[in-house]
């Protein structure tokens, strides 16, 4: 960790007419942590992350990223500095455009040059041969069009990268491969996560601390070593430790 | 032959070229598979060189008058006859092809990009862009096609121009509406969000991530619209409001024919035939289109 906090949400809410979908959330994010929100379906974990990401713009509360306040504006500085990763790979990339067109507009938008040696890298990063450069979407499986959304999300060399369930589209063979090539990122690039997640296990795998999210509410904030020691303090969230080791015959 | 199989279908093209032929080559051997869409892509070929290559297939000069040789039915020395001023009928139809191109390819023109401009970024931007343009669209939807272009040629005055200009005026707004209809579905795609968290303009996000999703369905439509736009361009030649004499539009020939119609069926008959042909091939080609290109 290298101090200093790298986001901060205080008193967050979202409401979509007349559903309160996130109530007063705070949380705080160290610089290179990797934060997990976990919780069922419907618990407004997706939303706070695309709040985060400026992709929701009706938000009250304070969002500071990067010690820079937040509007629902983003400028491209943050752009820069934060990316996300999306849960569906097979909707998170532009069908009629190769590999090499999703990987090139980050960097046609922000004016970088020399786009050949960072498209390479950024393939070679993600553990994609240089052969998948000019393919379409289609022509790709699931975990290695998650690999290129990856890269797509890398090539601006962001210090925040956003998870939202990178892995529960993929079948269970591919999500340890995603998680690895995740986790080995971060520590190579000192990488801040926020990790959204339903599944336990992934976030207890990932993350350094964790929310528990029940309605739009945050019910608890705990170490992952707490998680691991199944040691959680509200109801809920041994309900939730409960239920995600399955169905067992009493 | 296999040395080109191969650079197309290969699954690891080497450059953004080949893995755009490649794309065009999948599309191609769908669309062979499909036995009226290369028939109607036989006949629209067809139209491209009988046009292109109108002088040489032609028998006689389309506009050459012969009093003498008036009406006259098929024979070997004028295949299609003759009409009222001994003009042969059928050098006067290979000569209207070209018309025909000119007018369809002029309304695609202008319709095609205006429309799908005016779809996407009402779908993309919504609130009063989308209500204000949709009203438009609403306004110009309300009257039927042929009674607002036969105003504007009224107003414009008679002639081929004012026809394709009047045209194009009213066919836009149906391709707005497919495309801000496909807009609305894309506009919350996961790829779209993902280029906004970029930091994308609004116009560069409608213009190089939106319009390539809306194009295909435009296509389709647009090789589909085709067959309306040959019927009103010679609807508007049939009633005089179209190509003016001695042009040889269809529309137009089959006017001139119409007085004779009972006795000599010949001079309507033919340029009606080839304008039905040319819309039954552009609607089998826009079907097979639509097969081959939303089969992703």
């Amino acid at each position: 960790m290298n101090g200093g906090p790298a986001i901060t949400v205080e008193h967050l809410n979202v409401s979509f007419g007349d559903s309160h979908v996130v109530r007063d959330l705070s949380f705080t994010v160290q610089e290179g942590e990797s934060y997990g929100i976990v919780g069922e379906s419907g618990s407004g974990k997706s939303t706070v992350l695309r709040v985060l990401a400026g992709l929701n713009r009706d938000w009250s509360g304070t969002v500071t990223i990067l010690g820079e306040a937040q509007g629902p504006r983003r400028d491209k500085a943050f752009h820069r500095a934060v990316q996300m990763v999306f849960q569906d790979p097979y909707g998170s990339l532009h069908p009629k455009k190769t590999v090499d067109d999703t990987l090139a507009e980050p960097l046609a938008i922000h004016g970088i040059g020399d786009r050949e040696p960072r498209i390479a890298r950024a393939l070679k990063d993600v553990g994609l041969p240089m052969a998948f450069r000019y393919r379409y979407p289609h022509q790709l499986s699931g975990g290695q069009r998650q690999r290129v959304a990856i890269a797509r999300a890398l090539i601006l060399e962001p210090g925040i990268l956003l998870l939202d369930e990178p892995t529960s589209a993929l079948d269970v063979s591919i999500q340890a491969e995603v998680l690895n090539l995740l986790q080995a990122l971060r520590s190579e690039r000192r990488l801040t996560y926020i990790l959204v997640s339903h599944d336990l296990a992934v976030v207890g795998h990932m993350c350094d601390r964790l929310m528990v999210m029940q309605l739009g509410k945050g019910v608890e904030e705990m170490q992952a070593a707490t998680l691991s020691a199944r040691a959680p303090v509200t109801e809920y969230a041994k309900e939730l430790l409960t239920a995600s080791e399955g169905f067992r015959r009493s | 032959m296999g040395v080109w199989a191969d650079y197309l279908i290969s699954d690891a093209p080497q450059s953004r070229r080949q893995a755009r032929l490649g794309q065009f080559w999948r599309q191609w051997l769908a669309l062979k598979r499909n036995p009226l869409a290369v028939a109607g892509l036989g006949i629209v070929v067809a139209l491209l060189l009988v046009a292109a290559f109108a002088p040489l297939i032609a028998t006689h000069d389309p506009l050459a008058q012969n009093l003498d040789r008036r009406l006259l039915p098929p024979s070997s020395a004028a295949w299609f006859g003759t009409d009222s001023l001994g003009r042969d009928i059928y050098s006067r139809i290979v000569y209207g092809a070209r018309v025909t191109l000119v007018i369809v390819m002029l309304v695609v023109l202008s319709v095609g990009p205006i429309g799908l401009l005016i779809g996407a970024a009402s779908g993309y931007l919504g609130g009063w862009v989308d209500r204000a343009l949709m009203r438009i669209t609403d306004v110009f939807l309300a009257f039927p096609k042929l009674i607002l272009a036969l105003a504007f040629v009224a107003a414009l005055g008679p002639g081929l121009e004012n026809a394709v200009i009047a045209i194009a005026i009213t066919s836009w707004p149906p391709y707005a509406r497919v495309a801000r209809a496909e807009t609305l579905v894309i506009r919350n795609a996961d790829y779209i969000a993902a280029v906004r968290l970029q930091g994308a303009s609004q116009w560069r996000i409608v213009l190089r991530h939106i319009v390539p999703m809306c194009l295909p369905s435009l296509i389709v439509r647009t090789t589909l619209d085709m067959a309306g736009i040959i019927l009103t361009a010679a609807g508007l030649g049939f009633l005089g409001l179209g190509a003016q004499p001695p042009i040889p539009e269809w529309g137009a020939m089959i006017s001139q024919g119409r007085e004779y119609i009972f006795d000599q069926w010949w001079v309507a008959t033919f340029p009606g035939v080839a304008i039905c042909i040319v819309a039954l091939g552009f609607n089998l080609l826009g079907d097979g289109l639509r097969d081959v290109m939303d089969a992703k």
